[in-house]
């Protein structure tokens, strides 16, 4: 046996891996786009086929419309195309990165959308940040001693986070922190009367923040602390585990450097998951705190049928729940290399 | 929270939308929780619309606490004898807000558009035939009949003065961009910008042709969708003012400190929740069986109990503010043997299960306080005399609204606001000549009675008020013994405000007028 077979078998080794893990990710992103395309085809027809018709709302009050002005507004909008038509019109748009005028507001639905999109990322971002690393450390520590008074609180918290409506949490916290104890704003992004890009603007985003990132961010405690708790009682049980504390290593190294990276693999699994749930969760806060996000605006295009905007959004949160699938599959595969052979989590 | 700061330090380059307006301490901060699809209240009606269109817009004259005409635009009119010509005489020193004056040319215009474009037109202006304009400051409006709302219809809410030099032909306003956005107004308060959605934001105009030293230099509109937050804003401070009808909201907040809920206004609007019958379907094509309904119904506990004792109930389709009211109308007091009469009477009587028949009950949909709660309500109430009713819940308005205005109902819970003058708001939902298959709140009820018609006609031209009130009287006469619509209650809108609030718009129109003497203390 000569002296560099190992290094080339480990090279072959690699590639292998590394074509393998190509090809997976090529495949996982052949299907994205198939499902983007069918997710698209299946939110127009369903919004089309729900009843109701926009032309009178976008006629406004009326009693004295003519069914003449209605046709009109409908001829107008494409509303009487049959909905094959206006499918095609739409998939032609859609391929023109065009996404149409809004029914109510007459504006371009993707500049309502990027308008909104930074307030949606920014308290979504925290709220799932804050809820990852808090719930994930909560998890962990309550694991270490499992029969400890902190174990117990982590139970209670994710009971009550489960139990607790995201609505009923949100206005709990705006009665206690914003009217009983007066410490943060009840609504909006900034305060109404702010100087505009100055650190004080800062600072009065991030009071206005808190609220509804902790109602978004308890969700996510909850989810996060008992999936890490769970996760990280069973690594601490393996035999790897054993093994490494038999050999003497400290504490530290084996709860974060060994079990922590195995015992966080279904909380990177959830994560992926969440990111479709999260857009219902964002709705509500958004609209009791009034934060000008995608999630207020989805719901006011709901209520008054502005199809543009709802096939919008839905668009763009499908697109992100996408994106955030195969980036929670290639994090898995860094994790985890043994995945890209095997084919990924199921 | 450092999660939080950093997340908004590292994103501070981005412009967050609901940004940002100034340092200014003399600012009118209105919540509200409707966002306006265009500013201009000449080609789009409703809160919405007007509650910003009245400070950008000036109109003709403005109404006083009475309903009564005073001076806006036009400082001084004269009416014709027979009442079908009407001169106005504009003030001389009235500007846009580009700088251009206003002129008898720009009223023409405005009406004109109104007359076309508006929801409302041609009950506003339908009688107009001509507008001439003989010099800059002098409007003469024909018409061919005596139009008794027409000083209504010159109101701020309904006949803005918009700019012809900026939109041209009238064929172009309805989706001119400049109704959204670069705002070239005529009243009080001119655009500084407009964030669809969230908020509205306006300068008050230097050296306005009328006295306004104490307005506030600017107003906002902040649009907070949910109500809840809307009224937590409000008793925290965090908004000045805003208008509701929702008792829950009107009861809580009128009991904190350094709030005040308003005890009159909005009367211009005349809101009147009520049960209106689809007079074409089975069992409530009979008159007998609307009133059996009315009779049934416990409007002592919709209004005292669900309600908290902040509305009225509603006795006729003409709202209880109106000049036009008649408080002699039958008040269909609980009387269940009445109501069990009636139906047997009809030829439904109880079955050996205490039934007499099922029917379908659709609801506007909103909040559950005023909406599904008095729907349920009125199915408990009528279960009591063997009428089962199946409730029909819709998940949006356009849902509803194809629904009823496809007469895809028996009977529907609706709220239909009177507009000030019945010729502009009451008629529309009975004349038989309004019966328009798809278009709401048109006569949705399907009735039809030439009587009512010709009175309607008549009082729309009467020669005096008296004449039409009489003709008014006579036409609610009718209507509440035959009930095509069974009015409940009259839900009036409040403001509330700081008590900083100083003259708050608490006249007819509220917050739909312009704001010259409002002022903020301290």
């Amino acid at each position: 046996m000569s002296l560099t077979a190992p290094p080339k078998i480990k090279l072959k080794g690699r590639r292998s891996m590394a074509l393998a893990r190509g090809r997976s990710i090529a495949s996982r992103i052949a299907q994205a786009v198939l499902l983007l395309l069918a997710v698209i085809i299946f939110n127009f027809i369903l919004i089309h086929l729900a009843p109701g018709d926009p032309a009178t709302v976008i006629a406004g009050e009326s009693g004295g419309t003519t069914p003449e002005q209605l046709e009109s507004i409908r001829e107008a909008y494409g509303l009487n195309d049959p909905l094959i038509v206006q499918l095609w019109h739409y998939l032609v748009q859609i391929a023109h990165f065009d996404l149409g005028y809004s029914f109510y507001f007459g504006q371009d639905v993707t500049a309502l959308i990027g308008e909104r999109l930074y307030p949606t990322v920014l308290l979504a971002g925290t709220g799932m940040l804050a809820g990852l690393i808090i719930g994930t450390l909560l998890g962990v520590v309550a694991a270490i001693k499992p029969q400890g008074i902190l174990s117990y609180f982590v139970t209670v918290i994710a009971l009550v986070g489960f139990a607790a409506p995201v609505f009923w949490t949100s206005v709990l916290l705006l009665l206690a922190l914003s009217i009983a104890i007066p410490i943060f704003p009840i609504q909006g992004m900034n305060s109404i009367i702010v100087s505009p890009h100055t650190l004080p603007q800062m600072w009065d985003t991030t009071m206005h923040l808190v609220l509804p990132a902790t109602a978004l961010a308890l969700i996510y405690v909850a989810l996060y602390s008992r999936t890490a708790r769970t996760s990280m009682l069973e690594v601490l049980d393996s035999d790897y585990i054993r093994t490494a504390w038999a050999k003497g290593l400290g504490g530290k190294v084996v709860i974060f450097k060994h079990a922590l990276r195995n015992a966080v693999l279904p909380v990177v699994t959830l994560l992926g998951l969440h990111v479709g749930a999260l857009l219902s969760s964002v709705v509500l806060i958004e609209v009791v705190f009034n934060w000008p996000g995608l999630g207020s605006l989805l719901l006011e295009s709901i209520l008054r049928r502005d199809t543009p905007v709802i096939l919008g959004i839905l668009l763009a949160s499908s697109v992100l729940v996408i994106i955030a699938n195969l980036v929670t599959d290639v994090a898995y595969r860094i994790i985890d290399p043994r995945i890209a052979i095997s084919g990924g989590p199921q | 929270m450092a999660i939080a700061a950093a997340l908004t330090l590292t994103a501070s380059g981005c412009a967050a939308p609901s940004a940002l307006v100034g340092t200014s301490d003399d600012t009118f901060i209105f919540g509200t929780r409707s966002a306006p699809r265009v500013l201009n209240p000449a080609v789009q009606s409703g809160l919405a619309t007007a509650t910003p269109g009245t400070q950008l817009f000036a109109s003709p004259i403005r109404l006083n606490d009475k309903l009564e005409p005073e001076p806006y635009l036009a400082k001084s009119w004269k009416e014709s004898a027979d009442g079908k010509t009407m001169t106005l005489h504009l003030v001389e020193n009235a500007k846009f807000h580009d700088g251009q004056p206003i002129t008898s040319e720009d009223v023409a215009f405005s009406l004109g558009v109104v007359k076309k474009e508006h929801p409302f037109g041609a009950n506003l202006f339908g009688p107009v035939t001509k507008v001439e304009t003989p010099d800059e400051h002098t409007v003469v409006i024909k018409m061919s009949r005596r139009h008794p709302a027409l000083m209504m219809a010159m109101s701020p809410p309904f006949l803005p003065i918009i700019p012809k030099h900026v939109y041209g032909s009238d064929d172009t306003v309805a989706d001119h961009p400049q109704n959204a956005h670069d705002v070239v107004g005529s009243g009080p308060y001119r655009l500084s910008s407009n964030i669809e959605g969230k908020r509205i934001v306006l300068d008050k105009v230097d050296n306005f042709f009328l006295p306004n030293d104490d307005a506030p230099r600017q107003v906002l509109f902040e649009i907070i969708g949910d109500e809840n937050t809307l009224a937590l804003a409000t008793e925290k401070g965090e908004v000045d003012m805003m208008v509701t009808n929702t008792p829950s909201v009107l009861s809580r907040l009128g009991n904190v400190d350094d709030i005040t809920v308003a005890d009159k206004g909005y009367e211009g609007i005349g809101s009147i929740s009520w049960l209106g019958f689809n007079v074409k379907s089975t069992y409530v094509s009979d008159k007998r069986v609307r009133q059996a309904i009315a009779y049934a119904i416990d409007r002592d506990y919709l209004t005292n109990k669900l309600h908290r004792g902040q509305f009225e109930p509603a006795t006729s389709p003409i709202a209880s503010g109106s000049p036009y009211f008649d408080e002699s109308m039958p008040r269909y007091d609980r009387d269940l043997d009445k109501a069990a009469d009636l139906l047997d009477d009809a030829g439904y009587p109880l079955d050996k299960n205490d039934k007499r028949f099922t029917i379908q009950l659709d609801y506007l949909p909103g909040s559950a306080e005023m909406a599904s709660s008095v729907a349920e309500t009125i199915k408990a109430n009528l279960k009591e005399v063997g009428v089962i009713v199946r409730i029909r819940s819709s998940a949006d308005e356009p849902t509803w609204g194809s629904r009823v205005s496809n007469y895809d109902y028996d009977m529907t819970l609706d709220n239909v606001w009177n507009w000030g003058d019945p010729a502009v708001g009451v008629e529309r939902t009975y004349v038989c000549s309004n019966i328009k298959k798809g278009v709401l709140w048109a006569n949705m009820s399907q009735y039809c009675n030439k009587d009512v018609d010709r009175l309607f006609k008549k009082a729309a031209a009467a020669p005096d008020e008296k004449t039409r009130k009489d003709d008014y009287s006579k036409v609610q006469k009718i209507l509440t013994d035959e009930l095509p619509v069974l009015p409940l209650e009259n839900q009036t809108y409040r403001n509330i405000y700081s008590n900083a609030v100083k003259n708050p718009p608490n006249g007819p129109f509220g917050i739909m007028s312009p704001l010259l003497d409002t002022s903020i203390e301290g």
